[in-house]
């Protein structure tokens, strides 16, 4: 090897940059002893190891590990070595630890809130390496202050599509034998809250003690909560949001909700609900599915892989949008435009291989590879196709949630410092109330609603009240937005 | 043997063999007890120095919070039933397990061993099995029979469910005490028993006046431990209904989990491990109360007895 | 005469099986774990309660071992659990001994300080003992790892040994010290082959103890992904969507197997009686 008569970084630097094209697309393999456009006559970078942590765990993990293995291959200087935590609040907590033991990893995914990460200080702007094309990459409205960035810098960049991810699955055979086909011979769908309870009804008779119409579980409060999602659709907040139209939580007071209390006491009482209910929660609610159980159940659009992957004969099934109000369709599933999920550590030693880590994270290559393993469903929207979610009841299920996705309006977009407002938990919360309700444990509870919406309002207040404490310039006028329309896309007057 | 000298070697000796625990201890165990209760007195998410001081605040709401003392009840509910329970079922299960005509001993002292390997997740989700089956069998008879008109959700339902987790606490924890009890047997030497018996006694005369008394020390002992332990109880509640439904089972170890790591409404993780801290301290120093109180009653009792 | 021996052997008998069909009610959880290991994914959750799985699928301890990264962590986890063993049973047993029986002035306050921090709760938080590592600049060793899981120790064992000691005939030890045994040979040659099944014990709970626990091995391990124990590698079969629940048996199934080794070696410390035993 000759004598490095040049400044170290130097060749570093251009051969980055000429193998940063190479990198993020797949196409392109460099090899050993790179021909970058740049004339260099320049030894090869010494081996680099970088970290990177994750708290998905289980096949998302594996998707990293092999990920890393592939960005290995196209930059063989660099290897990713990756840690999985499911354990998300051990991840908390030793994220927190390796940062102030100068252990903490160069590259991460986040869990604590993006707001938290800034004021620890443990990340840095990926700004020195971002170019215009790389930011045209991602869709419009990618890019928002408080999500991802903080004040005019880049910190992360989107990589899931935007969307509430719930769904309905119903069993095929089971509506067939209940006799729920129309005309042209095909399963009818439910497709108003008061079909549901009217099918699931229906199949539960037919099923005659070995099956029912609806499963349900209230093992985890948080997953009986996403009933109240279909308050979205008759234009109410959801399980856990104020109503941005008036800046006030709606649980007493919005009749969708009293409605989906009775549409699930009503199942109940009719006894179309699967027994066990305390068994069932999110993780293995398509188990029971799969063994024929119940008809229908609510979960998200990642049920279709477990199922493909668990029971990969039990084919007759269907991913369907959530069902709408009897009166019709008077929201959307709303969601905050802008994600950060991948981070670049403010300790790191090697931020420009971190860089090309997230970059390739960032690529289309690796989208790709998500989108057809069932992964997930990329920011990239071109990428979701038919061809890349060949499965009809995955491509059905991603389908169904995009039908009803609306950007609602994002309070620190207009005011950042109304990120300041961070309400405390109320215990009990949303799903609690609900569970309670559905046991029978919670007699009056019409009270009850409106108990937590007054509980929850005291909340907001209280943390409005500590933010101006501490200097914010925030009030609860941050949080209204009179004009909003919940089946239209809110576009924030500012954003670009 | 009591001069001067030989005395204060003793201790000497004493202070050498004690010290590396104690030293241990004080930096591992006492040390950063008393940190956290520093922590109690502030609102604190665990990252950096804790800035938010809110003095005795967390411990006046947890004294006022009716959801405290549910889980307060329920886990006292647990431990009063469990203790005795299990501890009577280990020593009965010792002494068999130590019996001399027992053939393939280290075979079924493994068996019995065996729930104390197997992991909580495990341990949940075959429960939830079972309830599912087994229970559903249960169910389809007591609806043939008229007994009820819905099945029976075994762990969904208020009055069921922490019947079944403390059924659950007795099986998984039962090796522990068990292998304590056989361990302790062995100190009791087979010439008193033989001795005893060539006097005329019979089993309970044996067990009530040989073995009882010697196993007393570390019986005394096992029963500290074990009714701490079931106080602290949290895997086997938080992977079986995590203290649903609704509060139903919830107890202190889930209350103080649930107070300590959320979710907000995003999803993003957040804490408040100074309320956490207050809320264990609560529980200890309430245990630590409800104990002096019974040592007290004890004692004066004992007392009066003795006057009388 | 014959006729009793018959009855006490067939009442026996019965008392045996009635005890196996007992044990295999009690260890089915575990039953199930083992079997669970060798299913496909869908016979797991679908197939009820049923105990055969359909064909053996030894693959999936290959994968759970390479999946869970065991090659490495295994070595780890052998080294840490066996020190941390080590040092809790030889430093509670010499301070169960000495409080058992001298009487040393401040023995109360040993004695009433450890019992108070049993009712006490030991923290939420991992940072006042991290930062006390980090001063030792033990952070990212295994010495660190066996630290303070041998502290952790440090409370139940002593008093089980103090209860120990307090059982045992003090006769053996007056007589050496006659023979002019001093307080350590007491100890060494006298109380400590006594109390062989306390040790078992104790050696027994804690090697579970350290060989299971997760979240010291991680975080005093953050900057060495490459120290980490086999307890952390479990958890790479929980997703965040469901868990792999044939792998993670396989996986639980290869990491008790020392435990059971264990078991299995320490039962000769079980054996009743008391060598050597004084009457009168």
């Amino acid at each position: 090897m000759k004598a490095r008569l040049l400044h170290p970084t130097l060749p570093v630097i251009v051969l980055v940059a000429a193998v940063l094209a190479g990198c993020a697309t797949p196409a392109v393999v460099p090899t050993a002893t790179p021909e970058p456009s740049a004339p260099t006559a320049t030894p090869l970078p010494q081996p680099v190891e970088i970290a990177f942590w994750e708290w998905y765990g289980g096949a998302m993990g594996d998707f990293f590990d092999k990920e890393s293995e592939l960005f290995h291959t196209q930059c063989p200087w660099i290897t990713v070595e990756v840690s999985h935590f499911p354990d998300q609040n051990a991840y908390r907590e030793a994220l927190a630890l390796a940062f102030e033991s100068e252990s903490a990893p160069d590259t991460f995914v986040r869990r604590h809130r993006f707001s938290q990460l800034v004021e620890n200080g443990w990340i840095q702007p990926l700004d020195p390496w971002i170019t215009p094309q790389w930011l045209a990459k991602f869709p419009e409205g990618s890019f928002v202050e408080t999500r991802n960035m903080w004040e005019g810098k880049v910190y992360a960049f989107s990589t899931y599509a935007s969307k509430v991810d719930r769904v309905l699955f119903i069993n095929e055979d089971m509506f067939r034998q209940a006799g729920l086909v129309d005309q042209g011979g095909n399963v009818m769908v439910p497709q108003t809250w008061s079909d549901v309870r009217a099918m699931a009804k229906q199949i539960t008779e037919a099923g005659n003690g070995e099956y029912y119409g609806m499963g349900i579980g209230i093992k985890d409060s948080r997953h009986l909560s996403w009933w109240f999602e279909l308050t979205s659709l008759a234009g109410a907040p959801g399980s856990y949001e104020i109503d941005l139209r008036t800046g006030r939580y709606t649980f007493g007071t919005d009749p969708a909700y009293a409605q989906i209390v009775e549409l699930l006491l009503g199942m109940k009482k009719d006894g179309s609900v699967y027994p066990y209910e305390s068994t069932v929660d999110d993780s293995n609610v398509y188990s029971f599915f799969a063994q024929g159980k119940f008809a229908i159940f609510m979960s998200g659009t990642y049920a279709a892989n477990n199922l493909k992957r668990d029971f990969p004969d039990f084919q007759n099934y269907r991913a369907v949008p959530l069902p709408v109000p009897d009166k019709g369709r008077r929201g959307g599933m709303a969601i905050a435009s802008g994600h950060g999920d991948f981070f670049m550590s403010s300790q790191t030693q090697h931020p420009d291989e971190a860089w090309l880590w997230l970059d390739w994270i960032s690529s289309h290559g690796l989208h790709e590879r998500m989108v057809t393993q069932g992964l997930g469903y990329s920011v990239y929207s071109e990428l979701n196709n038919p061809q890349n979610i060949p499965d009809p009841a995955s491509w059905e299920a991603y389908d169904a949630i995009t039908k009803y996705v609306v950007f609602m309006p994002y309070p620190p977009a207009c005011n950042p410092q109304a990120a300041q407002v961070i309400p405390e938990p109320v215990v009990p919360d949303t799903g609690d109330v609900l569970v309670g309700i559905y046991t029978g444990q919670i007699v009056d509870w019409r009270q009850a609603l409106k108990d937590l919406e007054e509980r929850k309002q005291a909340a907001l207040e209280a943390a409005i009240q500590k933010a101006r404490d501490e200097g914010a310039e925030v009030s609860i006028e941050d949080f209204i937005f009179p004009d909003w329309d919940p089946m239209e896309n809110y576009v924030t007057p500012s954003q670009e | 043997m009591n001069s001067p000298q030989s005395h204060l070697k003793k201790h000497v000796w004493s202070y050498i063999f004690v010290m590396p625990m104690f030293v241990l201890f004080l930096c591992f165990t006492l040390y950063p007890l008393l940190a956290s209760v520093r922590y109690t007195f502030y609102n604190w998410d665990g990252i950096g120095i804790p800035k938010d001081f809110v003095g005795v605040t967390h411990y006046v709401s947890i004294a006022q919070d009716l959801l405290f003392w549910n889980a307060f009840k329920n886990t006292f509910i647990y431990t009063a039933v469990l203790v005795p329970t299990q501890l009577t079922l280990a020593l009965g299960l010792a002494m068999v397990l130590n019996s001399r005509w027992l053939r393939a001993r280290p075979v079924f002292r493994a068996i019995f061993f065996s729930p104390v390997v197997t992991s909580s997740a495990i341990v949940g989700i075959v429960i939830s099995l079972l309830t599912s089956t087994a229970g559903h069998d249960v169910n389809t008879m007591l609806l043939r029979l008229h007994l009820i008109e819905r099945p029976i959700d075994w762990l969904g339902n208020p009055h069921t469910a922490l019947w079944i987790i403390i059924v659950t606490g007795v099986w998984i924890g039962l090796g522990y005490p068990v292998i304590y009890f056989l361990a302790a047997l062995q100190s009791v030497e087979q010439g008193l028993y033989d001795a005893a018996k060539v006097d005329g006694a019979g089993g309970f005369v044996l067990f009530w006046h040989i073995t009882l008394p010697l196993i007393r020390p570390v019986g005394l002992v096992v029963l500290l431990i074990t009714v701490l332990h079931s106080l602290r109880v949290f895997d086997i509640v938080q992977v079986m209904t995590r203290g649903g439904p609704y509060f139903a089972t919830d107890v202190v170890g889930t209350y103080i989990y649930r107070q300590a790591f959320y979710a907000n409404e995003v999803g993003d993780s957040d804490a408040n491990l100074g309320f956490a801290s207050a809320a264990a301290f609560f529980m200890g120093l309430l245990v630590m109360g409800i104990s002096a109180l019974q040592l007290a009653a004890i004692r004066y009792t004992a007392q009066q007895r003795k006057a009388g | 005469m014959k006729a009793f021996r018959q009855r006490r052997l067939f009442s026996q008998s019965v008392f045996h099986i009635a005890l196996a069909v007992f044990g295999f009610l009690y260890m089915y959880p575990f039953l199930w774990m083992l079997s669970g290991s060798l299913k496909i994914g869908s016979e797991f959750l679908g197939g009820g309660l049923d105990l055969l799985p359909q064909r053996l699928m030894w693959q999936n301890y290959a994968e759970a071992w390479k999946t869970a990264r065991f090659g490495i962590y295994f070595k780890n986890s052998v080294f840490v659990t066996v020190m941390s063993t080590l040092i809790i049973v030889i430093l509670t047993s010499m301070a169960g001994y000495a409080l058992a029986r001298s009487n040393f002035p401040g023995k109360k306050l040993v004695i009433g300080s450890v019992l108070a921090t049993m009712f006490l709760p030991r923290g939420y938080t991992i940072i006042p003992i991290f930062e006390l590592v980090k001063h030792l600049r033990l952070l990212n060793t295994l010495w660190a790892v066996i630290l303070v899981n041998a502290a952790t120790g440090m409370v139940f064992n002593t008093f089980l040994f103090v209860g120990y000691f307090t059982t045992l005939p003090p006769e053996l030890e007056e007589a050496a010290i006659i023979d002019g045994a001093n307080f350590p040979t007491l100890y060494q040659r006298i109380a400590l082959p006594l109390a062989k099944p306390m040790i078992g014990t104790v050696v027994l709970f804690e090697f579970i103890d350290s060989w299971n626990s997760f979240f010291i091995p991680l975080v005093f391990t953050l900057g060495r992904p490459d120290l980490r124990t086999v307890a952390v590698g479990m958890y790479a079969f929980v997703g965040q969507h469901s868990t792999n629940w044939t792998l993670m048996c396989a996986a639980a199934t290869m990491s008790l197997l020392p435990t059971l080794i264990l078991f299995f070696l320490l039962q000769r410390l079980f054996v009743e009686g008391v060598a050597g035993s004084i009457r009168g």
